[in-house]
């Protein structure tokens, strides 16, 4: 029994401990100056388009098979993963107790047009790979081989993680 | 038969800025005694943000006014408008 209490209030200490953690990286970021220079309104637009540009670059090579080209690419997005989440001050990611009610408003809204973004993405993929299906059959195109049908299903996934952050960034006035 | 307005479309008035000025205090300061980013208060003073009740009533205990003296439906008068009309009274 005693042991058992000790266990629990080492993992709420432990709980703690990671919570005020996670509350001192948001106090942090929240009022970090250091990265200013990203976030003018123009500047973080030109973020989200140069972060699209290279999710769609990433496809580039299923297509064409330019294979020198994946490896840049996927590094210059992973940078991309990291850069519009500087500009937006990791507002999109930190609990909602760590950030004020503004922020959880604005983000709440966010959230809900990625969501809408992510779905659409989806729909259009399965309307491409019907379509090229119905059409392979009647002879028309050739059909999509896995590599590219996998490359099309990644370049989706990969713009709809980036894509909360992106639209925080393309909306928010201030930052 | 006229759409009622939703609350959401109604802008709310206030006197955050002027307060400040007067207090001689700044955003961060007025944003840690609420406990809100200090962004959020340049949102609030330009009338792009409407604040939930409760921090309205935070911004109110700091100033030590009510809340009707802060925030508003309608456009404010200048305080100093307001002032002189009181001191001066009905003629």
């Amino acid at each position: 029994m005693k042991h058992r209490q000790t266990e629990s209030s080492d993992q709420a200490s432990l709980r703690q401990a990671v919570i005020d953690e996670i509350a001192d990286k948001a106090e942090r970021e929240l009022n970090d100056t250091r990265y200013n220079w990203l976030r003018s309104l123009q500047r973080r637009r030109l973020l989200v388009i140069l972060s699209f540009c290279l999710v769609a670059v990433y496809a580039v090579p299923v297509f064409f098979e330019w294979v020198f080209v994946t490896l840049p690419a996927l590094l210059a997005y992973l940078g991309c993963l990291w850069l519009p989440r500087v500009a937006v001050r990791g507002i999109t990611e930190f609990p909602d107790e760590l950030v004020d009610e503004r922020m959880r408003q604005k983000r709440g809204h966010t959230y809900r047009l990625a969501f809408v973004g992510s779905i659409t993405f989806m729909s259009l993929y399965l309307c491409l790979y019907i379509g090229n299906q119905v059409m392979a059959k009647a002879g028309w195109v050739l059909p999509l081989t896995a590599d590219q049908l996998h490359g099309m299903a990644f370049v989706m996934i990969f713009a709809s993680i980036i894509l909360p952050s992106s639209i925080y960034a393309w909306t928010e006035p201030e930052l | 038969m006229a759409r009622t307005k939703l609350s959401d479309d109604l802008p709310v008035y206030n006197r955050l800025a002027v307060l400040r000025a007067d207090r001689g205090l700044s955003r961060q300061e007025v944003a840690d005694a609420v406990g809100v980013h200090y962004q959020t208060i340049g949102y609030l003073e330009r009338g792009e943000y409407r604040p939930s009740l409760v921090l309205a009533m935070q911004i109110a205990r700091l100033f030590e006014l009510p809340i009707e003296a802060i925030f508003s439906l309608d456009p404010l008068q200048p305080m100093s408008q307001q002032l002189y009309a009181s001191s001066v009274g009905p003629s």
